[in-house]
């Protein structure tokens, strides 16, 4: 059995990690990180909070550093400039419906959000398919396909501590329903407060994140893409 | 003109029920429903494979349904049926938790099976018709096993 350290500083750091805003910032700081990794700045070399630039970011900045500073990144390589990639739809400030996944916040651009359901009492389980496949469920006499996508997205100790499932979110024309543990609110976000996914990141379900509101914007086409594809996960 | 009649042409359909699901099978291939009888078992068979039964001198395999399609286990019980059926000249017993009803369905309601990260094993779902606010899922018994499946339990 491993010994406590319960010395006020290791404490400290223990609370750190529990408690529940700031292990979402790790969550966000750790996809942060990859996209530092793939698009690094060489305008913005201190760290990836620095690309929220409006005002309101400063107190996300100042949770996230704590917990798990980023390394300064090194100068880039005269190589090609990396960009981000906002999709189409972000090229003016968007809408998105933030719910809630394993306790994680995530967001999906309404322009992508088919529709909302409370969680189906009736899916009927498909033998034989990948395990994130729960079944299909009938909505306005069409087939939708419910999928959790937990296991990929959220961190491995997000998973057992998830409620049960209260929504579906429909996406691709409702040909797909995401599991989420409940909706929350919509939002406006300006194209400039997301840190853009670069199309080499290793998340090809993220669009981004946005720091200000501690949340991680899904890829639906990406989703609904690799779902029909069987190649999701 | 054809097409919409071969469309609108109803198959019939055996449903069977597994683990509260309703799966659907063609009529066609259904030779007989037996009560659970003794069930030989056959060593060194392949995991979804019961055993065996005698059925009117001739020696049937019988698969567990439940066990083929990734199911739980379940313990035989009075609703618990062996559907004989007949897939390219072989004759095989499948475990089924109980038989349900005959059914028809046309060519159009019956929708493809979703593609989600499905293995070869899951090849046998041949589509989804909804029927009274369910859901019932259609069985290709052709392609219940692989063919190499097929030729193992033949040789049992």
């Amino acid at each position: 059995m491993n010994q406590r350290d319960d010395r006020p500083e290791a404490r400290k750091q223990r609370i750190t990690v529990v408690d529940e805003p700031q292990a979402l910032t790790a969550y966000l700081d750790d996809l942060l990180q990859e996209i530092a990794e793939v698009t690094p700045r060489p305008s913005a070399p201190e760290a990836p909070p620095a690309v929220v630039k409006t005002a309101p970011a400063a107190p996300a900045r100042a949770l996230v550093t704590p917990i798990k500073p980023v390394p300064v990144a090194p100068p880039p390589p005269p190589t090609a400039p990396v960009q981000d990639h906002p999709p189409a739809w972000a090229r003016k400030p968007f809408q998105c419906l933030l719910f809630r996944l394993g306790g994680v916040t995530l967001a999906i651009p309404l322009v992508k959000l088919t529709g909302i359901l409370a969680m189906p009492r009736d899916i009927t389980p498909m033998p034989g398919h990948s395990a994130l496949f729960l079944g299909l469920t009938e909505h306005h006499g069409r087939k939708v396909k419910v999928v959790d996508i937990s296991p990929h997205v959220l961190p491995p100790d997000r998973l057992a501590q998830r409620p049960p499932p209260g929504n579906l979110i429909l996406i691709d024309e409702g040909r797909w329903g995401l599991v989420c543990d409940r909706v929350e609110e919509t939002l406006t976000l300006s194209p400039e407060l997301v840190r853009w996914r670069s199309p080499s990141g290793k998340r090809p379900w993220l669009s981004g994140t946005v720091i200000k509101h501690l949340c991680a914007i899904l890829d639906a086409d990406y989703l609904a893409r690799s779902l029909e594809q069987g190649t999701w996960g | 003109m054809a097409k919409e009649s071969q469309a609108a042409a109803a198959t019939q359909y055996v449903t069977f029920r597994l683990a509260e699901e309703t799966y659907a099978i063609n009529v066609m291939q259904v030779q007989e429903v037996l009560r659970v009888t003794e069930i030989a078992p056959v060593p060194g068979a392949p995991h979804y494979v019961l055993g065996i039964i005698n059925l009117r001198g001739n020696v049937v395999t019988v698969i567990d349904a439940r066990r083929r399609m990734g199911l739980m286990d379940k313990e035989s019980d009075d609703a618990s049926r062996i559907v004989i059926i007949e897939v390219g000249g072989q004759v095989v017993g499948i475990m089924v938790d109980s038989v349900a009803e005959v059914i028809e369905l046309a060519a159009r309601d019956v929708e493809p099976a979703p593609n989600v990260g499905n293995d070869e094993s899951s090849k046998y779902i041949q589509g989804v018709a909804s029927r009274d606010g369910e859901l019932t899922i259609v069985v290709d018994l052709n392609k219940l096993l692989t063919d190499d499946e097929w030729a193992e339990v033949a040789t049992l």
